[in-house]
């Protein structure tokens, strides 16, 4: 990538490429599903009021990490305001997308994921996975987002057929979205690092 | 200042500086940014950021501003229509010299 394409996909992906803000939310879901495999702690035995009482929290946790993170970029990294017509051409990829969630949708049901716990972190990560149709993108971070789609959805499939332990499809789905969070905030550390040699020059 | 050497268009000096290209190729990819993110793309020094972009805006080029955020100020700054024409031109010209390059070489 030369210094021209770096700096203008680094201002256009600058927000993107903080996707370790929603770090809490997979975190926190991998550690519910470590609680119930290994504590064996059931939300049927605790009642709703608990599963609700999770849901709240995570949601705190996840609301402060954000803002913490947020305010962690804007201080380190600074400050921009995107360009609005860049935004209208990024919602022509909109009808592209739309299929693609629908189909990983239509693919939960079948797998009979909507039945279970992991159809919300599911819908979540296939929501995130938008990336992969973005052409600006790096073909490494492009295949990276596709191959975490198409592990999220091959998990899914597992999970029908091979009555996949919930455990392992949960961890790996959480796994492979904090995975593709650190590789987004080692991609933004990586854009922002050989800038000030050529710049200088 | 423009400068014509002979057998090319000309070229804007005051965008053609590697620093202040920087500066301008970010500022074209968004509405404004902050000095610290326009230090953290071009990778430049307080004081050459600074040096520069007061050079931008003597230029016309840019629009500096200062907004307060409680007890600290943000330097925001964007590109100035006449900026985003004379980048607009200043491709332009490049291209120009590349295919005039290009077609010396065949």
């Amino acid at each position: 990538m030369d210094q021209q394409h770096r700096l203008l996909f680094l201002t256009h992906r600058y927000y993107d490429l903080q996707s370790l803000r929603f770090a809490p939310v997979w975190a926190a879901l991998l550690a519910l599903g470590a609680a119930v495999k290994w504590l064996k702690i059931s939300s049927t035995a605790l009642g709703p009021a608990a599963d609700w009482s999770v849901c709240l929290a995570v949601l705190a946790v996840e609301g402060l990490w954000y803002w913490m993170a947020s305010l962690y970029y804007q201080r380190r990294f600074g400050w921009l305001k995107p360009d609005p017509l860049r935004l209208i051409n990024q919602r022509r990829r909109g009808p592209l997308f739309f299929l693609f969630w629908t189909s990983m949708l239509a693919w939960a049901v079948y797998c009979g994921l909507h039945q279970s716990n992991a159809f919300f972190p599911y819908l979540l990560a296939a929501l995130m996975s938008q990336p992969m149709f973005d052409a600006e993108n790096p073909p490494l971070r492009r295949i990276a987002y596709g191959l975490g789609g198409l592990l999220i959805a091959a998990a899914a499939l597992a999970n029908r057929f091979a009555h996949l332990d919930g455990w392992v499809y949960f961890s790996s789905l959480c796994a492979v979205m904090l995975a593709l969070g650190v590789a987004d905030h080692m991609l933004l550390l990586s854009l922002l690092g050989p800038a000030s040699e050529e710049a200088d020059a | 200042m423009p400068e014509r050497q002979p057998g090319f268009p000309e070229v804007d000096r005051v965008i053609h500086e590697p620093a202040r290209l920087a500066i301008l190729t970010v500022l074209s990819a968004c509405t404004s940014a902050d000095f610290v993110f326009l230090q953290a793309a071009t990778g430049l020094s307080k004081g050459n950021l600074s040096v520069q972009l007061t050079r931008l805006e003597e230029a016309g080029l840019v629009n500096i501003e200062r907004v307060l955020l409680g007890k600290k100020t943000r330097t925001e700054v964007e590109l100035s229509r006449l900026g985003k024409r004379q980048l607009g031109d200043y491709w332009h010209t490049m291209k120009r010299i590349q295919a005039q390059g290009a077609a010396q070489r065949i």
